[in-house]
């Protein structure tokens, strides 16, 4: 009984509190705000779904151009020289080395789909030379190294030298250059001493990196054995 | 092509009526007048999926019960608790002043907004409590629990005690 009082009370007193709100309502300036904001939705709509079908080609798009060097050639400078005897050479660019290049330093338009394949399937190449060199002071047999490297999609950023089995980092050179720059042939050289005459196996390691930190990695193996000093 | 006949008969002859509930939601009159906009566009983009024209008051109410619950977060802020109750129409017009009008008054204005929508779509719009489960999205048990605490609170209300907290719409249960 007490709640069907409460019930009828509370009835009352929403029907009203509704009515207690004398202010008009002016049903045709409402049917021209809702037909506006219907409007306004629609065109939203339209607009999200446009987007929706534009931001995975545009992304795509995006990927690509942040990982191609836009910019003129850079420099392959020495780096900071870990090691104190390695001498880096750098060809500098003075034509485009390829057709594919040469498109792209265009401008991102002149980018088109086969030209991006042909880009992509430019593969890093590495080559290792190991030479004989004199006898250290304290007996060791000495060696210098020199690995030259071509192609690829982003400029070579780092040359280690490592000795199989174990691939014990022999030498690690970083090359200080830019992420955009063009991927420039060089070379680079270094000298190294061992306790025995060998046969030893060396493993040169090439890592470019894009500006998106994907890295190319490519390596050249040199079996070599001191035969005493060698002319380069 | 989309026949709004329908929608513009109800949006001119049941309005007002519409903005009464709206009213009670907010408890103020352009904020009713916001969200009966915003459930009416809804209703409109939406005319031509309602199967018959009867529906569409119907489904009016239940928009505007979603949107004052759950849009709240980004659109509703406008809306604080005042110290002083939400009864400008009350007190505008003392003679029709009465105490059960001042006790919902005081009822709504200190509870949640899900709880608020409950006492309005079940006492104000006499729906049953299945529908107005349905039309917040929660259980009947909750619509059970939810409508006996509020004749609760209103019992301890009309004893001249006022809730713990009361000053305004606690936003904790929404």
């Amino acid at each position: 009984v007490s709640d069907d009082r409460d019930v009828g009370r509370l009835r009352d007193g929403l029907r009203g509190l509704a009515g207690s709100d004398s202010t008009p309502l002016d049903t045709t300036a409402l049917r021209f705000r809702v037909t506006e904001r219907a409007r306004r939705a629609q065109a939203r709509r339209r607009v999200a779904g446009a987007v929706a079908v534009a931001v995975p080609f545009t992304a795509a798009g995006l990927w690509f151009l942040a990982d191609r060097p836009l910019t003129d050639p850079g420099t392959v400078t020495p780096g900071s020289s870990p090691t104190a005897t390695a001498t880096l050479t750098a060809t500098p660019s003075t034509s485009s080395p390829s057709p594919t290049e040469s498109s792209l330093s265009s401008g991102p338009t002149a980018i088109a789909p086969p030209t991006v394949e042909n880009t992509l399937n430019t593969s890093l190449r590495v080559s290792l030379v190991v030479r004989s060199g004199p006898k250290s002071q304290d007996g060791r047999y000495g060696a210098t190294w020199e690995v030259s490297w071509s192609g690829g999609v982003w400029p070579v950023s780092q040359v280690l030298i490592e000795q199989d089995p174990a691939r014990t980092v022999l030498a690690d050179n970083t090359i200080q250059v830019r992420c955009d720059a063009r991927p420039n042939p060089g070379s680079l050289r270094g000298d190294i001493t061992f306790a025995s005459p060998g046969p030893h196996e060396l493993v040169a390691v090439v890592r470019a990196v894009s500006c998106t930190g994907r890295v190319d990695r490519q390596t050249d193996t040199d079996v070599w054995t001191w035969s005493g000093p060698t002319s380069s | 092509v989309t026949d709004y006949t329908g929608f513009n008969r109800l949006l001119r002859e049941r309005s007002p009526a519409m903005l009464r509930t709206a009213f009670l939601f907010t408890g103020d009159h352009y904020l009713a007048e916001d969200l009966l906009q915003a459930a009416l566009t809804k209703t409109y983009l939406r005319w031509g999926n309602l199967r018959e024209e009867a529906a569409g008051e119907a489904y009016v109410r239940k928009v505007m019960a979603s949107i004052y619950t759950r849009w709240y977060r980004r659109k509703w802020n406008a809306e604080y608790p005042t110290e002083n109750l939400p009864e400008r129409g009350v007190l505008d017009n003392p003679y029709g002043a009465s105490e059960d009008r001042l006790l919902a008054a005081q009822l709504l204005a200190s509870l949640s907004r899900r709880q608020r929508a409950v006492v309005v779509l079940r006492f104000y719009e006499d729906m049953s409590e299945r529908d107005v489960a349905e039309a917040l999205g929660m259980s009947v048990g909750t619509v059970k629990s939810t409508t006996s605490a509020a004749l609760g609170k209103m019992r301890t209300l009309s004893g001249g005690a006022r809730p713990p907290g009361y000053g305004g719409p606690e936003e904790v249960g929404a």
